[in-house]
């Protein structure tokens, strides 16, 4: 399999992801575009991976450890959209605005 | 250490006793006061009669632990000369002192300056080692900014002291400087040594004598330096005859007597010394002639008489100069005494609120008299015989028989002659506005000073008289103040004097006196009476050269340090802060614009690195 298609793959799942993070106002599909990044990455890492055949499979052990950050990741992330919805009856990310500089 | 230090040193501890138990007694201070400048008389005194001296007395000055302190002395004819001048007139002073500040309450210190002040001078006058000059000379400024401020409640007062003291310290530069050059040059620091090697090298000579000029100028109250003299009369009256006769003044002229060998080694220096001496001497007695205080007319006498002693120096003749500056200091100080004793008794110095006083006053009519006489030169008072010494000296030079050109012993004769014509002006003017005519209301009822005052101007009367009969003998003077007895007469010119000059000064004060006559008469101001008031316009022209710019300079820096450099750190602070300001609107919390910001950046670096590869 030419390296180019899983590179593709890896792309599109990138850009779907970035787009997400960009647009969306639901913080839940914000994490879940976050998710969609993070493996777009995995899949390039895994394909350079078999691509470069090295003996350490640095590439394969590197896509575990994104796994396992993301996985705690979305764990903290969760934990924090439920605090905000029980706060505020709302997980709409535009409206959690405190943090800005200025008069608020 | 040995009696010229010694003699220098009485006075210094007078001040300093004088100081301590002046608080507690005062006739205990008056008593020291007296007992200081006279000790130092008699020790001056003991010095003549161990005459003659094959050499001058040197003496290393202090030993042991003092020994670094330079305290060098050399005591030769014209230092002991000077010397119990200095300490004659100082004694009188003192002594004249207790009745004319009976009612002053600093008394104690005002005495103890003018011990410490004779002290200094008498550091000058036997200073062997340059930098016991230096030191003397700068305790006599300092003395002198104390004393002219003596009332220091008057605002004149307050800056006529500052003005002295600023105005021969320009000098002083020039004159420490000029020493250094000297010690630098001749590696010694012994006066004798030094004026013998720098007289060896012309260009040495013309540098260091050149130098030391400026500290001369300053001290002896010469052109361009002379305006702080008139503004001194803010001081009493014993002060300015000490200023004025014994010290300060005296100091400058001395100074070039003990360093003379040097100055013949440099004739451009002695040049200019005459034209600032002629420049000084008709200017001065022109200034006097329409003063309208009685000190302020024999301050600018003063500045005139010195540069007749600048300029014997300047045309060779050391022996007329020391000769000038001795009948001087005698009559002058007695001017000084009596026109203190007039004020005293008045209560005013304004020749406007003097007159009639003859008969209220005999004593010091007389003595006042005959100290005007003296300085007119009116045979055969002493000022008559110094300043026909000091015409002769600049008649030989026109012969062409010194060192400077024949034009410059021209230019002196000439000046000084007309000089005299002017000085018998101010003094006929002087005379008659004080002691004739009606008397104005403020002199009313006043009588004769106590005899503390008037007896000091008795003594001072006498040598007044007697002392031209020195210039009897023509080899008297000269080899008195001859260094060694080996040593050739510097400029050997006779005292005596001669029938040309003698005619031409009669004629001369025969003039003065008619034009002074009625000088006193006129009472409208005529044409150049404000320039000449305003002394020579000095003052202006040091306010347009100097305090002028000098403040425009100062206003200018303000502005730019206000107005440029401060603008330019408030700058710094308020273009953070605004610049701030405007960039927090950006943030918003809102982490999707951050996000999409980053990205773009990201972006925009990541073309920018590839393009650069690429190419």
């Amino acid at each position: 399999m030419h390296l180019c298609l899983p590179l593709l793959l890896s792309v599109g799942l990138f850009g779907i992801g970035t787009y997400g993070l960009l647009v969306r106002r639901n913080a839940i599909l914000v994490l879940m575009s976050v998710e969609l990044m993070l493996n777009g990455v995995n899949v390039s890492l895994v394909a350079f991976d078999v691509y470069w055949a090295e003996a350490l499979r640095a590439g394969q052990s590197l896509a575990i450890f994104v796994i396992t950050i993301a996985a705690a990741e979305i764990g903290l992330g969760l934990a924090i959209l439920l605090l905000l919805y029980r706060m505020r009856g709302t997980i709409a990310i535009d409206e959690a605005t405190d943090l800005r500089e200025g008069s608020p | 250490m040995t009696a010229p230090l010694v003699m220098v040193l009485l006075p210094a501890v007078a001040a300093f006793v004088g100081l301590l138990v002046g608080g507690a007694s005062r006739p205990a201070a008056a008593a020291v006061a007296v007992a200081g400048p006279l000790a130092a008389l008699v020790i001056a005194v003991s010095l003549v009669a161990q005459r003659p001296w094959d050499d001058p007395i040197v003496d290393t000055g202090f030993g042991g632990a003092l020994q670094p302190l330079p305290s060098a002395t050399v005591v030769d004819g014209l230092a002991i000369t000077v010397a119990l001048m200095v300490c004659t007139v100082a004694t009188l002073v003192q002594v004249y002192s207790i009745g004319y500040m009976k009612h002053e309450p600093r008394y104690p210190s005002y005495s103890a300056f003018v011990s410490l002040f004779t002290a200094a001078m008498l550091a000058v006058v036997v200073a062997g080692d340059l930098v016991f000059l230096v030191i003397g000379w700068e305790v006599m400024g300092l003395c002198s900014y104390l004393l002219i401020g003596q009332n220091w409640e008057r605002e004149e007062a307050r800056q006529a002291a500052v003005k002295a003291f600023l105005v021969t310290k320009v000098g002083d530069i020039g004159f420490i400087i000029g020493v250094v050059v000297l010690i630098g040059a001749t590696a010694t620091t012994m006066i004798p040594q030094a004026v013998q090697a720098a007289a060896a090298d012309p260009t040495v000579a013309t540098v260091a004598s050149g130098l030391i000029l400026l500290g001369v100028l300053g001290k002896s109250a010469q052109f361009p330096f002379h305006d702080w003299l008139p503004d001194a009369m803010a001081g009493p009256s014993p002060v300015s005859a000490l200023i004025h006769a014994a010290t300060m003044v005296a100091a400058g002229v001395y100074v070039v007597a003990r360093f003379y060998p040097m100055f013949l080694a440099a004739p451009g220096v002695l040049t200019v010394m005459a034209i600032i001496a002629c420049l000084s001497m008709l200017g001065a007695a022109a200034i006097a002639v329409v003063q309208t205080d009685i000190k302020r007319v024999l301050a600018w006498s003063t500045v005139s008489q010195l540069a007749y002693m600048v300029a014997a120096l300047a045309v060779g003749s050391r022996d007329a100069a020391v000769f000038h500056l001795l009948s001087h200091a005698f009559f002058k100080a007695l001017l000084f005494l009596a026109a203190g004793a007039v004020i005293h008794s008045v209560g005013s110095s304004s020749l406007r609120d003097l007159g009639g006083l003859r008969r209220a006053m005999p004593v010091t009519f007389a003595t006042m008299t005959i100290g005007l006489l003296a300085l007119v030169g009116v045979f055969p008072l002493a000022g008559f015989f110094s300043k026909e010494s000091v015409l002769i000296a600049a008649e030989h030079a026109a012969n062409g028989d010194e060192v400077v050109a024949a034009w410059v012993g021209w230019m002196v004769l000439v000046v000084a002659i007309v000089t005299v014509t002017v000085t018998a002006m101010y003094a006929v003017r002087l005379w008659l506005l004080t002691w004739t005519g009606p008397r104005p209301s403020p002199a009313k009822g006043v009588h004769e000073v106590p005899p503390v005052m008037y007896l000091p101007l008795v003594a001072l009367a006498v040598p007044t008289l007697l002392f031209g009969a020195l210039a009897l003998d023509a080899d008297a003077l000269p080899t008195w103040i001859k260094a060694t007895a080996t040593e050739p007469s510097v400029g050997a010119v006779a005292l005596t004097p001669e029938l040309v000059t003698i005619a031409l000064s009669v004629i001369a004060v025969l003039v003065g006196a008619i034009l002074g006559l009625r000088a006193s008469r006129r009472q409208e101001p005529d044409l150049g009476r404000p320039f000449l008031a305003n002394g020579l316009g000095v003052d202006t022209a040091y306010d347009w050269l100097v305090v002028r710019p000098f403040l425009f300079v100062v206003r200018w820096t303000t502005r730019f340090d206000r107005h440029v450099i401060g603008r330019a750190v408030a700058g710094v602070g308020s273009g953070t802060t605004g610049a701030a300001e405007q960039l927090q609107h950006n943030y918003r919390g809102d982490v999707q614009r951050y996000v999409s910001t980053a990205l773009t950046a990201l972006i925009v670096a990541v073309v920018i690195v590839l393009v650069t590869v690429a190419t």
